[in-house]
């Protein structure tokens, strides 16, 4: 179990001074095998509260799992794919084999096989020689592949194509062990929404809305129903822009 | 001889190679820039120990050799230099490695092994110091026995 508890980031003085934290009282507790969507606006916080949990960013409050601190111990049962790239440009895909294998204890090497063929990813070209697609791909691979419990995905998809990106879905849902956990970071509401089993919500830093797909189900809700619910998104807050800036012409 | 895979003591896909040449390009330099300095010093300090009599040179009775330490000057500062250099230089050049290109500092501060990161950072730079250091003491050794060869048994300080 990841609980994080009463957690608060502030990046500056001024943000703290303001009372603007990027994170501010999170309490969001994630279970084994869950499919969480974290959804948000851009600069809502989601970023900033994955980088709490993985300790790359200081904060106050508690990030536990399984009651315990996450310290050099048990950092291998979190594993991180991110749009920014975390893998090693200068290296061939067989080489981040080698280095998961000597670094992770864990490391699946027939699911990294296998992913690498069904994507059909060179294994012995460089990374910098791949294309954008194609790093988003590896970069997931590594994350699914480290034999992490919790998988944390940031925006991993952008820069991938429709067709890409559903079938990732597809082999995802297949290959995940029951024990397996994602918190997955995205802004493709309906792509996402089919399969993963709770959304939450998170705005200027606060979570704002958590529920399983199974309620939004019964309450005959979509996602982005209660998304646009839970943030009170106004329907006609373009033609009442386009009504500013045109002056209500044409 | 079992080769050492100095890979591991670097930031994952540098090319080591280069930075060996480097390190040997300018230990080489440094070594020029010595020996060179060290040349000009010992034969002018060589040279005062005579006089020239009709066109020939005699030792004079009263010579004494300037000391080594003096002789030698500051011949082996481009070691020292290349070693601040490489400290200086090598370890942010590995810092600033992981986000370049890509954010792998995400993937070194992921890993359970503590020190591993840091190990990658400091390694190469501090052996490349220590090799830098090892060479001008090599090359101090080299000096002391070119001095002691060169300079006459009575003239010694």
């Amino acid at each position: 179990m990841l609980e994080i508890k009463n957690v608060c980031k502030s990046y500056s003085l001024i943000q703290r001074l303001r009372g603007t934290p990027a994170l501010q009282k999170v309490d969001l507790t994630v279970g084994p095998g869950e499919i969480i969507g974290l959804f948000g606006k851009n600069g809502a916080g989601k970023t900033t509260l994955m980088k709490c949990i993985l300790r790359f960013l200081r904060y106050d409050g508690e990030i536990t799992l399984d009651g315990s601190p996450i310290t050099c111990q048990n950092i291998e049962r979190l594993s991180f794919a991110t749009s920014e790239h975390s893998f090693f440009p200068n290296l061939t895909a067989e080489a981040h084999r080698q280095f998961y294998r000597e670094h992770f204890p864990r490391f699946i090497d027939k699911r990294f096989t296998g992913l690498m063929d069904f994507f059909e990813l060179p294994i012995h070209k460089t990374l910098r020689g791949f294309s954008t697609g194609q790093k988003n791909q590896f970069e997931v691979i590594l994350a699914l592949c480290q034999g992490a419990d919790y998988i944390l995905m940031d925006e991993p998809f952008a820069g991938n194509d429709v067709f890409n990106r559903e079938d990732f879905y597809k082999v995802l849902l297949g290959i995940l062990e029951p024990n397996e956990t994602i918190l997955l970071s995205t802004h493709l509401i309906e792509e996402v929404s089919n399969f993963i089993s709770r959304a939450v919500l998170i705005r200027k830093g606060e979570i704002v809305g958590d529920v399983a797909a199974s309620d939004l189900e019964e309450q005959h809700i979509s996602l982005m129903e209660y998304i646009k619910q839970t943030y009170h998104y106004s329907a006609d807050r373009v033609s009442r822009a386009l009504d500013d800036i045109t002056g209500g012409e044409g | 001889m079992k080769q050492i895979d100095l890979t591991s003591y670097a930031p994952p896909g540098t090319n080591i190679e280069e930075e060996v040449k480097r390190l040997g390009v300018s230990l080489a330099g440094a070594a020029c820039c010595a020996v060179l300095i060290y040349g000009v010093s010992l034969r002018a300090s060589y040279e005062s120990l005579f006089d020239r009599i009709g066109g020939e040179l005699v030792l004079r009775s009263d010579a004494i050799m300037l000391p080594f330490d003096a002789v030698l000057g500051r011949g082996l500062w481009f070691f020292y230099l290349v070693a601040l250099c490489a400290l200086a230089s090598a370890i942010p050049h590995h810092v600033s490695y992981y986000t370049g290109g890509s954010k792998s500092i995400y993937l070194m501060r992921r890993l359970p092994q503590r020190w591993e990161w840091l190990r990658r950072d400091i390694t190469l730079p501090i052996a490349e110091a220590v090799a830098c250091l090892l060479a001008a003491q090599l090359l101090k050794l080299l000096f002391l026995g070119m001095y002691y060869w060169i300079t006459p048994a009575q003239c010694l300080p």
